[in-house]
């Protein structure tokens, strides 16, 4: 599969036909969608030939390229509704922020990819589009929330994905299907256009098939929004370093070693050794709090959700019910009928830690852990560049197996949830094959060093490679 | 009988003096546009969308804070409150809120307001004021709020910047209650803040207690001056009547009903209290910067009370002071003509009692600019016109017609006209050929004498200024 | 409903139903009695808070703690018929109609 960073330039140069490169691209949804279920809407083949006709025309750096995204970002034309039935039928009236980033860029947006509702989960399983399979094994969850994402990189059924990452949504599709992900610093990417989840901890995440294509969408769509009153005021490239092995001393955190799988830890560890080759220096160090991330970014996670999910009750947003009678009972009818379960707990907990009485215990104690974290990894990283971590303590888990208790899925993200604590980057990347699946490892650094976990990480994909599933 | 009665107000004032809402671009000029379409994605709260803060209306809120002598913390914090209501897009309203993490713009400070039937000066303490925004407008269909089927939304004012301002409960009858919030009104006028006459502009709920009832009731709805008085007037009996007759009062909201006079209950929902309220995660803090309290110290230079107590320093009536003052335009151009022309008596007098009574009785609203009230305070000292003549045919003209004041004094034959001051000094130039040499060799003195010739040629009544001009282009440069 | 089937104490129902009322979030029986569970379960999860002590710590809402961005004053309408189109059967007159005492006819 030809890189993303490639299309425009061989477009331009006339060796690639931007038609027959999008044919190509339509081909492999048609022979893996039945089987996959990443997409939630394709647009049409003539739409996407008109609007590839448009955007050549652009000449931008993504001119040619063929972008899928996640169903939960809002494109004024097609629906966007973040796989909840509440949204079925909806269309923004306005782009996001990285949606017109792309658009200016000469990207060609080919569809919307299936998720977990609202991004609410770790296996985009609790969809109403029917749960997104694995490309590698087809009875496995692709992970989530962004599994949609994940999956149609994985098949080549796009050149560039946008997902989103709350505490996780990004890294674990990647890790899962074989792909690269970045959570980016918080605040560098614009919010605005994302239905959200937890404001506070998400960002929209680039995912790609190599590092030099995740940089090449990372530099798209960063960078300061007058719209997004997160968003940093600072304006600079995010070029991949070329890390010196002697200036970098990579951390491997106990914490982040609990309870995980054999073969996961093969390959980390096979990986760890490569960097000692390399004479990166690497070491094994404790953070206690670390042990508290997961409860405390769930507290946090789910108030901020019960907060951003009130607006849907079939006024202005959301679907309505017929058989109600008053407002509050039609609000509550419409909000019963088109959540999920999911959801509906994770409003219901939200509104509980928040609770007058409650919030100290749960809401505010869990902010405060968050400095604690926060602080504990900026002390850390005074001394070492970077920290290396696997991405899931599980490999892809097959599809309906953690849909019973909410919390065995909560914990495959005991590994990722940290970085979004922390605001910081955390990029994930394929390390190996272990019996049929890839296995991802995850580097974070401090804020703002998206360059150098850029370049950490292609000195793994040079040793590794670019894996694909077997057709 | 008589009771204590205790009142706390609740005063909602939109920040009409930005031009945009408090979190988007949308204008906050809503009214008379067709419903919804004084709307975005932020303020119709759709998804993704995000809001940012308008400098303007958190400045104009630093200046109210300021003017109402309050502590204004380092750091804004707003806040999500929550509450399913068909107006409201999002669900939950972006305030502030003094706990959880909470800093409103205002934390204590007091209202000093003047009571026009005495002249005292009187103060009652604020809580807070929050910054906030307004919902959208719910238009209700046949039976009104307790029965329509259904409420028809226009979104146009969802988003406009609110100041809610908080009183203690140190209030203890409705007219006093009133004027507190008239002069609230006027100071956060002259700042300009917000204007009181716009329709909807404001808005007033009170909590009320009177002794031995027990409950305290919060009414809502008051959307005037005189509303405020009778809607407190009528609860007070109808507390006292109750506690009279031996009852109880139950602690409740009611309904203010303008059009029948009376308050009423209202369904329990709005009681529930816990609003789950958390720091909103799309805002960060905003640190209230030094520039935007140098701005807030500038506009108190000009506050009805500051004018009210200069005026009583000039030994201006204190009627004549309070009626111009009541009055943003008659304050303003007080000020003005004042700093053109110091006689704060006539000027006083022209406003207060002429242009305002012409106002008051025939509903003329012009004001004639400043500089021509000051004009008119100048030939008044100079005895070139008379005050009856002011009054009864020069202001009511200038008021009608809005003709500039020396046109109308043309008109009346109270100042030569432009061609006879041209040749007055015409004349003058020739018949005074001495001084026109001396002024030419640099003896400035005979450029006032040339100007008193001229003045005597007019039998004093023209304007020495103008005068002056007239001279200057005459010798064309030569002085 | 369903507090009897449920692993949660009396108490603890009585909030479930508040929370759903609050929330405004109608639960069918048999949600209720699946919710209970999840609930039940998350709060386990939870209740690992109670192990740590960090009363001395500011709480911490904004991750990168910097000045919030302000706007300029400058109207700028948006299109009224891109936010007509994306609400499409939600109108009666201009109005956005919701129910009051009544459904949506």
């Amino acid at each position: 599969m030809i890189q993303a960073v490639k299309v425009s330039l061989e477009v331009l140069n006339d060796r690639l036909d931007p038609y027959d490169h999008l044919e190509e691209i339509l081909d492999k949804i048609n022979r893996w969608e039945p089987k996959v279920n990443a997409y939630a809407y394709v647009e049409n083949m003539g739409k996407l030939k008109e609007d590839l006709g448009r955007q050549l025309k652009r000449k931008g750096r993504l001119s040619g390229v063929i972008v899928a995204v996640k169903d939960n970002i809002s494109t004024s034309w097609m629906p966007t509704t973040a796989a909840s039935r509440m949204l079925s039928g909806y269309i923004p009236p306005y782009n996001a922020t990285v949606i017109e980033k792309l658009l200016y860029e000469g990207a060609v947006i080919i569809g919307k990819t299936n998720m977990d509702e609202f991004a609410m989960g770790s296996t985009s399983e609790n969809t109403p589009y029917g749960p997104v399979h694995n490309p590698w094994c087809l009875d496995c969850t692709a992970g989530g929330s962004s599994g949609g994402s994940g999956a149609v990189l994985a098949y080549g059924g796009a050149d560039l994905a946008l997902g989103s990452d709350t505490g996780g949504s990004v890294r674990l599709p990647a890790a899962y299907t074989g792909t690269v992900a970045l959570k980016p610093t918080y605040g560098t990417v614009s919010r605005y256009g994302l239905i959200p989840y937890a404001n506070s901890l998400e960002q929209i995440s680039p995912m790609a098939r190599t590092v030099k294509d995740l940089a090449l969408l990372y530099n798209t769509i960063k960078g300061d929004d007058p719209r997004d009153s997160t968003t940093l005021g600072v304006e600079q490239e995010y070029p991949i370093d070329r890390v010196d092995p002697g200036k970098t001393r990579i951390a491997v955190i106990r914490e982040l070693m609990d309870g995980v799988d054999e073969g996961i830890l093969k390959i980390f560890w096979n990986t760890i050794s490569l960097l000692e080759s390399h004479g990166f220096t690497i070491d094994m160090v404790s953070i206690k709090s670390l042990r508290y991330s997961l409860p405390a970014y769930y507290v946090i996670a789910m108030a901020e959700a019960s907060s951003n999910l009130a607006r849907y009750d079939g006024v202005i947003h959301g679907n309505r019910v017929k058989e109600c009678r008053g407002y509050w009972d039609c609000a509550a009818k419409a909000r019963g009928e088109y959540f999920g379960v999911e959801v509906k707990t994770r409003i219901l907990m939200g509104a509980y830690v928040l609770m007058e009485g409650y919030s100290r215990e749960y809401y505010v104690k869990a902010t405060k852990l968050r400095r604690l974290i926060r602080d504990s990894l900026a002390k850390l990283f005074k001394d070492y560049q970077a920290i290396i971590s696997p991405v899931s303590p599980i490999l892809p888990p097959k599809l309906g197996e953690k849909l019973e208790d909410p919390v065995k899925m909560y914990t495959m993200d005991v590994m990722t949830v940290t970085a979004n604590l922390a605001g910081i980057p955390a990029l994930v990347q394929p390390a190996g094959i272990i019996s049929g699946f890839p296995i991802g490892i995850q580097w974070m650094g401090p804020v703002f060093s998206e360059s150098r976990l850029f370049g950490l990480a292609s000195i793994v994909e040079d040793e590794v490679g670019v894996i694909t599933p077997l057709q | 009988m008589a009771r204590k009665v205790t009142i706390g107000l609740e005063i909602h004032v939109q920040i009409t003096g930005a031009k945009t809402k408090l979190f988007c671009n949308c204008p906050v000029d809503y009214r008379d546009k067709p419903p919804n379409t004084n709307v975005c994605p932020v303020c119709m709260g759709f998804p993704g969308a995000l809001p940012v803060v308008n400098r303007k209306a958190i400045e104009l809120a630093v200046t109210a804070s300021k003017s109402l002598n309050c502590e204004i913390p380092e750091w804004l914090i707003f806040t999500r409150k929550h509450y399913f209501y068909p107006d409201l897009p999002k669900n939950y309203q972006i305030t502030q809120y003094k706990t959880v993490a909470g800093a409103p713009v205002c934390l204590g400070g007091r209202l000093d307001y003047i009571d026009p039937k005495d002249w005292s000066i009187h103060s009652v303490g604020l809580d807070r004021i929050n910054i906030e925004e307004d919902p959208g407008k719910a238009v209700y269909e046949k039976g009104g709020i307790i029965g329509s089927r259904v409420v028809l939304v226009d979104y146009n004012r969802s988003g406009v910047g609110l100041l809610e301002i908080v009183t203690r409960p140190e209030l203890h009858d409705a007219r006093q209650a009133r004027i507190a919030v008239e002069n609230l009104l006027l100071t956060l006028w002259y700042l300009g803040i917000t204007d009181p006459r716009l329709p909807g502009a404001f808005r007033v709920d009170a909590n009320i207690s009177v002794e031995g009832g027990g409950g305290r009731v919060e009414l809502k709805n008051i959307g005037s001056l005189i509303e405020v008085e009778r809607g407190l007037r009528y609860e007070i009996l109808r507390q006292t009547k109750i506690v009279d007759a031996g009852g109880k009062i139950a602690r409740e909201t009611r309904h203010w009903d303008t059009v029948k006079g009376v308050s009423k209950a209202t369904r329990s929902k709005e009681e529930e209290t816990d609003y789950m309220y958390f720091p909103d995660p799309d805002l960060p803090p905003l640190r209230v910067t030094r520039s935007m309290l140098v701005k807030a110290e500038a506009a108190l230079e000009f506050t009805p009370l500051k004018l009210w107590s200069d005026m009583n320093r000039y030994g201006i009536d204190k009627g004549l002071a309070w009626s111009i003052i009541r009055e943003l335009d008659l304050a303003k151009t007080f000020r003005t003509a004042l700093s053109i022309y110091r006689n704060p008596h006539l000027i006083a007098w022209m406003l207060g009692n002429v242009v305002k009574g012409l106002r008051d009785k025939k509903g003329l609203e012009y004001v004639p600019p400043a500089v021509d009230i000051a004009y008119l305070a100048e030939l008044l000292d100079r005895n070139i016109v008379h005050r009856e003549m002011v009054k009864f045919v020069i202001l009511p003209k200038a008021m009608e017609t809005k003709e500039s004041v020396k046109r109308i004094m043309e008109y009346e034959g109270k100042l030569p006209r432009g061609d006879a001051l041209e040749k007055a000094v015409e004349k003058v130039l020739i018949e005074e050929s001495k001084a026109v040499n001396d002024l030419l060799r640099g003896r400035k003195q005979a450029f006032n004498y040339l100007i008193g010739r001229v003045m005597r040629k007019l039998d004093g009544k023209g304007d020495p200024r103008e005068i002056a001009e007239i001279l200057r282009r005459k010798l064309n440069g030569l002085i | 409903m369903g507090c009897e089937v449920c692993v949660l104490t009396e108490d603890e129902c009585v909030i479930l139903h508040k929370l759903a009322e609050r929330t405004s979030l109608y639960l069918s029986r048999s949600e209720e009695i699946e919710i209970c569970d999840r609930i039940t379960s998350i709060k386990r999860f939870f209740s690992q808070l109670d192990e740590v002590n960090v009363e001395d710590l500011k709480p911490l809402y904004h991750v990168l703690e910097v000045s919030g961005k302000t706007r300029e004053d400058n109207p700028e309408p948006f299109p009224a018929e891109e936010i007509r189109r994306s609400l499409k059967g939600r109108f009666r007159d201009d109005y956005v109609v919701a129910p009051w005492k009544g459904g949506y006819d």
